[in-house]
């Protein structure tokens, strides 16, 4: 089965871009000119050294496209997916993994960005930064149930992709992903209670030499029992309605 | 079904077009009984053809014969490998080429890669399609649509074929050669089903017959009687609104 969606998402990103010129590269131009430009001017508002800003802001970029995409992507999983589940029985988790590898193979197109800031800032790279793969397996496992769960209540009621467009940009400005939390007192619950947060944390911190806390790694865990619980629950209930649903 | 002018659907409609099949649940939301009591067993060796008028319920019943409509009652077993052309696409990528969906599609169909790469050719000349192969499926015109996916359908030996009206008028020549396909996988036992509203087409291609009216299993037999059933209850009333109110 894994050649199926495999191939679905190889060729996702091989549409994408079969007529333009630098194809997924543009992806990763955009990331970069958002990264310049603000990262230039932002770090000066934020009071925080450019060396230290860049780095920071580059990396949780990076890791929050993914995480914003695997979130609104799933919202359309099924409903893409239309075409081929009229067609042919197939079982209906082919849709999530294709759009979760369809997203790695982007943010491996946006990881030279990272490399290009982190060789140009001269960071320090420990033997911390092995925890990034782990948290980015840990975002990939929850990936697989929200897309679940997200792609059988968006298949059902078609303005859930709506609500979480604009979900997603308020989110982004709450979620410490280009402004530091060192910058506000203590641990606000707004940060801390902001289970994105720790998902974001889990990569980032590695990334740039932090070890995680044990709270992110007890929230992201917790998030991902419960999550899987609900996530199949929902999808046993309601997976031989999608099809009725399309 | 959901998205429908459900709101302005009354309970008197009900009754007099659809034969009670479609009306509104407990909760005032549009509910279609696209299939009701049917019950049947095919065989080794069965060429079924499936007739009706439209909206009889034929494209349903071969979606839940293909696995992809669970029934919400009663259970349905299908022991074999299936292949089917139901319509909409038949399940190929317009932004892909004719090459590539050959791959994907025997993916979808749970072929190995290294079997694809192996009929690929046969594929490929069965079709007729030619220098269109490696151009993207988007360009076709629906009769090489049907081809190309009937080629792919076809090319892996399945044990049940379920095929969805797609021979449109005109395409004499591929007819043909589907028709030869379409027996000898037949005399290879195994089951084909396809559902028409052209008789001659039934008559040529199947064997037996089931003949379907709003939902339900009229008649089911040898296809040259089961056909002229379904002309007899043509004749008779035309349209499907007054007459039968057997609901």
């Amino acid at each position: 089965m894994w050649r199926v969606w495999s191939s679905l998402a190889w060729h996702d990103i091989l549409t994408r871009y079969r007529r333009s010129t630098i194809g997924p590269f543009w992806l990763t131009l955009s990331v970069a000119i958002f990264v310049t430009a603000l990262g230039g001017l932002y770090h000066t508002l934020f009071r925080m050294d450019v060396s230290e800003y860049m780095p920071f802001m580059t990396a949780g970029l990076v890791v929050w496209t993914l995480m914003s995409a695997f979130l609104l992507e799933s919202c359309v999983i099924f409903v893409e997916g239309d075409p081929i589940i009229k067609q042919v029985r197939l079982p209906l988790t082919v849709f999530v993994f294709r759009m979760i590898m369809r997203n790695l193979i982007v943010f491996l197109h946006n990881l030279p960005i990272l490399v290009v800031v982190f060789l140009v800032f001269q960071v320090d790279l420990t033997w911390k930064i092995v925890l990034a793969p782990i948290g980015l397996a840990f975002l990939c496992l929850n990936a697989i149930w929200a897309g679940l769960l997200i792609g059988v209540v968006s298949t059902r009621y078609r303005d859930v992709v709506q609500v979480m467009t604009s979900l997603l940009q308020v989110v982004f400005f709450v979620t410490p992903v280009f402004w530091s939390p060192t910058l506000l007192q203590g641990r606000p619950l707004i940060v801390e209670g902001n289970v994105l947060y720790h998902f974001l944390e889990v990569v980032r911190g590695p990334l740039l030499g932090q070890v995680p806390s044990t709270l992110t790694y007890g929230i992201v865990s917790g998030v991902t029992v419960v999550g899987w619980t609900a996530g199949l629950l929902m999808f046993q209930r309601f997976r031989n309605r999608i099809a009725y649903w399309l | 079904m959901l998205n429908a002018e459900h709101r302005s659907l009354r309970r008197a409609l009900m009754h007099v077009t659809s034969g009670g099949r479609i009306g509104l649940d407990a909760r005032k939301r549009a509910v279609v009984r696209a299939l009701r009591g049917l019950s049947f067993e095919f065989f080794d060796g069965d060429r079924v053809g499936l007739i009706g008028r439209n909206g009889a319920g034929k494209s349903t019943l071969l979606r839940v014969l293909a696995g992809i409509y669970h029934p919400t009652s009663g259970e349905c077993v299908v022991e074999g490998k299936v292949a089917s052309l139901l319509n909409l696409g038949f399940g190929l990528r317009d932004d892909a080429t004719g090459y590539e969906n050959i791959r994907l599609s025997g993916l979808l169909l749970g072929i190995s890669m290294a079997d694809i790469e192996q009929r690929a050719p046969d594929i490929a000349a069965f079709s007729e399609l030619g220098e269109h192969l490696a151009l993207s499926v988007g360009t076709y015109s629906a009769g090489m649509r049907t081809r190309l996916a009937f080629s792919i359908a076809t090319a892996f030996e399945p044990e049940i074929l379920l095929i969805d009206e797609v021979f449109g008028a005109g395409d004499a020549g591929f007819l043909h050669k589907a028709e030869k396909r379409m027996n000898d996988l037949v005399t290879a036992a195994r089951i084909t089903v396809f559902a028409s509203h052209s008789t001659s087409l039934i008559e040529r291609l199947c064997d037996k017959a089931l003949l379907l009216e709003e939902g339900k299993s009229v008649m089911g037999g040898p296809v040259t009687e089961v056909v002229r059933e379904y002309e007899r209850r043509l004749e008779e009333s035309p349209s499907l609104t007054g007459s039968r109110g057997d609901g």
